[in-house]
């Protein structure tokens, strides 16, 4: 399958917008397929580039990572969350009821 | 005295003799924000309150003899990187009430370095854009013309460059982010290697792609603030440990005569004239140094922008995932959980952060994404490729920051491919995880264009040195506005 095959049809909007967790209205769909129909089109041309023969490098990290220490510590940010985060208070945060 | 002229060298000097104090020094730059930001916003949050701990303490270490370049010079942040027990807002309405419980590893730095930080810069939301239009805050305007973007999605750090209302800011960039607003507002901008700067405490965008940098009026001032920032930091794993060089001392060095890359792919007849024949003068110029031009080819960089555009949103989409309506910020209150986290994204999150997340959800969607992430990731170590040959070439590379000047507020906004092409001369070095520095080369219609030196990876003393050299044989860099002078 090829990228010339693939559509963002009005039908995948919601389903991929449900799963982005952003709600979308029915008015917004036509035009967020139409978007990303041209953004797409744009995408076809490295359909073009020949990438069979390609292995994938890990060119970024150049350093080795840093372990720490392997042992528990006591950790109390309680007072640091309750001034730092507006839906932080008596150590959780606050959620609609998810159990009835 | 005006200081807002002056090099960070010369600042420093006026400083470290008590020609001034860090007091007259801050309040002078303070003063051109009140006077003049009101005009460009590029300023979106100021704590006037922490200043004075931080120039008592700059000029303790002035008055001790301990200060370095850096000690008492005015700066600001890009609204993207954390300060401890400040606001944070990313230019995103979901950050609304978010207050950083830690600073950002070269926020730290900059302030250890006795640098006086004086506010925080406007930017394209999560930066998202090249013009500085999707920012909770508004728009930013171009100092060089208010009726123009300044780029972006660091818009507010070149803007503020560019009217000099600070001498150094700090900016990101993932895709010419850095470069290309420094090309629209008349500044240097310098995109360091990915793993130069940590990016730790900087919000996220395409992790595999963001790297911050400095902008100031000259590659010199780029050098003095890139020399504080750049190191190793075990907060980061993806910061390199590779030696720094000494950046001053590497550019104030007799200038070596490099041998320069011209891509054939960037001059190939489709510049805009006037922006080419910028370009022709400030290679005659370094021609006549005696500097050696050849030409080099990235026969990949046709697929540079849908590459990025999918690579990018793949990244974006998982990186901002945690802005859910429960820990960060804004929140659209609602009996439902689900409810909860989807209007308060809709509500939260801007058009063009909308579009990225749902477009890479899209792309890593089953059966989609070895089609369309896995085959940007090909073409991306392609375009590497195609840079490691032709630095076995030459010492840097150089090209087109910008396909244009600044476009108008409004241009392009209902259009995001051709917005998403104003990058196309930026993006390859972002993928290639390259070092690249803007440097301005002169006007067109009294608009400033931009010339972009690209170096090997971790080479950045390179390219400083020869657009330090560019710099001294020219003076677009320190053209200011007329309004702001």
């Amino acid at each position: 399958m090829s990228i010339h095959d693939h559509r963002y049809t009005q039908e995948l909007v919601s389903p991929i917008a449900s799963v982005s967790r952003i709600a979308i209205t029915s008015d917004k769909v036509k035009s967020y397929s139409e978007t990303f129909n041209k953004i797409m089109d744009m995408f076809e041309t490295m359909d073009q580039c020949d990438t069979d023969d390609v292995m994938l490098s890990d060119f970024i990290v150049s350093s080795e990572s840093s372990l720490r220490e392997d042992t528990a510590t006591n950790v109390d940010i309680t007072e640091s969350l309750e001034i730092h985060f507006a839906h932080f208070s008596g150590g959780y945060f606050k959620v609609p009821k998810v159990i009835e | 005295m005006k200081l807002h002229t002056l090099s960070i060298k010369a600042l420093n000097e006026l400083l470290t003799s008590r020609k001034i104090s860090v007091k007259e020094c801050t309040d002078y730059f303070l003063d051109r924000v009140d006077a003049f930001d009101q005009d460009i916003n590029a300023v979106v949050y100021q704590n006037k309150e922490t200043i004075s701990a931080q120039v008592s303490a700059a000029q303790k270490a002035i008055d001790s003899g301990t200060a370095g370049l850096l000690t008492g010079i005015p700066i600001m942040h890009k609204d993207i990187f954390c300060v401890q027990d400040e606001p944070l807002t990313c230019g995103s309405k979901i950050l609304d009430g978010y207050i950083s419980p830690y600073s950002a590893t070269l926020v730290s730095r900059l302030n250890d370095a006795g640098a006086i930080n004086i506010g925080r810069l406007n930017m394209d939301e999560f930066a998202m854009g090249s013009s500085n239009e999707t920012s909770h805050h508004g728009p930013c305007r171009n100092p060089w013309d208010l009726n123009t973007v300044p780029g972006g999605s660091s818009g507010g750090s070149a803007a503020a460059v560019a009217a000099r209302l600070v001498p150094l800011t700090t900016g990101t960039d993932t895709g010419g982010s850095i470069r290309q607003p420094a090309s629209f507002c008349g500044v240097t901008g310098l995109k360091p290697s990915y793993g130069r700067i940590s990016r730790f405490g900087m919000a996220a965008y395409a992790s595999s792609l963001d790297q911050a940098g400095p902008f100031g009026a000259s590659a010199e001032d780029c050098a003095a603030m890139l020399q504080v920032m750049a190191g190793h930091d075990t907060n980061d794993m993806t910061c390199s440990d590779v030696c720094v060089p000494d950046y001053i001392k590497g550019i104030s060095q007799a200038p070596e005569k490099m041998t320069i890359g011209l891509p054939k792919e960037y001059f190939n007849g489709t510049l805009n004239a006037s922006l080419q024949s910028l370009i022709d003068d400030a290679i005659d110029t370094l021609q006549q140094q005696g500097h050696h031009f050849i030409e080099v080819s990235l026969p990949n960089m046709e697929y540079a922008i849908p590459t990025y555009y999918t690579i990018a949103p793949c990244e974006a989409s998982s990186n901002l995932a945690r802005y859910d309506g429960i820990r960060y910020g804004f929140r659209s209150p609602h009996d439902d959980l689900t409810e909860t986290y989807e209007k308060s994204r809709e509500q939260g999150f801007g058009d063009e952060v909308k579009r990225r997340i749902l477009l890479g959800s899209f792309s890593l969607s089953s059966g989609y994404s070895s089609d369309y992430y896995l085959k940007a990731k090909k073409v991306q170590e392609k375009i590497r490729l195609d840079y490691m040959k032709a630095f076995a070439k030459a010492d840097v590379l150089l090209c087109p920051t910008a396909p244009s000047t600044a476009f108008k507020i409004g241009e392009k906004t209902n259009d995001p491919v051709s917005m998403y092409l104003s990058d196309i001369y930026t993006i390859t070095v972002n993928l290639a995880g390259l070092p690249a520095i803007s440097v301005p080369i002169g006007f067109v219609n009294q608009m400033p264009v931009g010339m972009q030196i690209i170096g090997d990876r971790f080479r950045e003393e390179r390219i400083l040195r020869l657009a330090h050299h560019f710099q001294q044989l020219t003076d677009w860099h320190q053209a200011i506005p007329n309004q702001y002078q």
